[in-house]
């Protein structure tokens, strides 16, 4: 049987998309962050693909969803992959490489400069080591591990609280030895409401022409932080006479509490400032913090600095540019991927 | 008394070697490969290797379909059917 790709028209087929999505990723609601995720995105509506065998059965689909990037100093659309779903019975790897080369299509008529995909396990990296694409950087993950009490009873198996207490009581004082030496000078305070212009002129302020980073305007951060409709986050600020320096974005689940993005200028004293006020404000109800950092980008000396420590690999993110293109070129030089979790997150 | 095929017998051998969900169970040469979950597409990407090699194929992005991958009788088929274009 043939099988082949089409383009999904959101308007007519979102049902069948949502299907599909539904029987081969069904950890997602589907349904409930359809309308944001392809449609609301300021950045511009998603494009998706079906992979089909024969005239009407849809066996797989993947979407790309615009991003708009600072590529060196030059504010770009980029697009990322994602909702990427093959039935089990097509996992043959030729749909894949179909749905994949699919997503290359508008960087190629030059609406995209370049589309990205951040597989999460080597199982991912199967359709590109196919097309001979190597990753482009590596995602980590970091934690600073602020209680035990959770390890203290799943891996010592103990009913006494004196192990957890000792060693909260460690972990304490390495943070308080740590804060002593790195002290942060900025004001800290939580941000509610709307994102302002303020953080679209911190955006357009910070650009090196040797670094790749999402674009963080208030447009797009109202988007992806207060409509998301799966998942609420906290912000906090850093300021210095009132200005706004630099930010981050928390995600807070019962344990464990993630950096979502921190993103500023004075980056060093903004991360000790920031970093400081989250411990502080989750110490004594949350296990850890963790943040996903790409390999190379300047956050980590910060970070590493704050006892964050490296726990594991997270994902890679491979990237398709026009070749001899101007982004193809860029990216050959081999720029800085100054990316978060934001970033990789569709 | 079942006869067995050399070229299914090297690729269950190639199979039972590098993929542990297939030793687990009693692997048959009809048994479903993909849906079963004993290949993934970086299983799949091993096995075309591994055919390309053992075999002196080709096998091109378009044939990497279930029909051609889904049970070790039709990879077997497949295979034959490549080698006998080789002259």
């Amino acid at each position: 049987m043939t099988i082949f790709v089409r383009p999904v028209d959101h308007g007519s087929e979102s049902q069948e998309l949502l299907s599909i999505l539904h029987a081969n990723l069904p950890a997602l609601p589907h349904e409930r962050r359809f309308d944001w995720l392809y449609r609301n995105n300021p950045d511009g509506p998603a494009w998706s693909w079906f992979v089909c065998e024969g005239p009407g059965r849809v066996v797989g689909t993947t979407s790309l969803f615009p991003r708009s990037m600072w590529v060196g100093d030059k504010p770009k659309m980029c697009g990322q992959v994602g909702d990427f779903a093959i039935a089990s019975s097509h996992r043959s790897l030729g749909p894949a490489l179909l749905l994949q080369r699919a997503t290359f299509w508008p960087v190629d008529q030059g609406a995209l400069a370049f589309c990205y995909d951040c597989p999460p396990h080597p199982a991912g990296m199967s359709t590109f080591h196919r097309l001979g694409m190597r990753p482009n950087c590596r995602i980590d993950r970091y934690a600073l591990p602020m209680r035990v009490d959770r390890i203290a009873l799943e891996k010592l198996r103990v009913a006494s609280a004196f192990p957890a207490a000792a060693g909260n009581l460690v972990l304490w004082l390495g943070r308080r030895w740590t804060s002593r030496r790195m002290a942060g000078s900025l004001e800290v305070s939580e941000h509610v409401g709307p994102f302002g212009e303020e953080f679209s002129h911190l955006d357009a302020v910070i650009k090196k022409p040797d670094v790749i980073r999402a674009r963080r305007s208030a447009a797009v951060l109202n988007w992806r932080y207060r409509e998301d409709p799966l998942q609420q986050y906290e912000v906090l600020t850093a300021r210095s006479k009132g200005e706004l320096k630099a930010f981050a974005v928390l995600r807070v689940t019962s344990e464990v509490v993630t950096i979502v993005d921190l993103f500023g200028t004075e980056l060093h004293e903004a991360t000790i400032s920031l970093i400081s006020a989250i411990v502080e404000r989750f110490e004594r109800t949350h296990q850890t913090v963790e943040a996903f950092l790409a390999t190379g980008c300047e956050s980590i000396g910060h970070f590493l600095k704050m006892s964050f420590r490296l726990r594991s690999e997270a994902a890679h993110v491979v990237a398709y540019a026009k070749p001899q293109g101007e982004t193809s070129l860029f990216l050959q030089g081999r720029p800085i991927w100054a990316w978060n979790q934001v970033e990789t997150r569709v | 008394m079942a006869t067995v095929c050399p070229m299914n017998e090297r690729i269950r051998s190639f199979v039972l070697d590098k993929f542990p969900l297939a030793r687990k169970r009693n692997l048959k040469d009809s048994d479903e490969l993909l849906e079963s979950g004993i290949l993934d597409s970086l299983g799949v990407l091993d096995l075309v290797s591994y055919v390309e090699q053992e075999f002196l194929i080709g096998v091109a992005d378009d044939e990497l379909l279930p029909e051609n991958f889904q049970t070790i009788d039709r990879i077997a088929a497949f295979v034959e059917s490549k080698t006998k274009h080789i002259i």
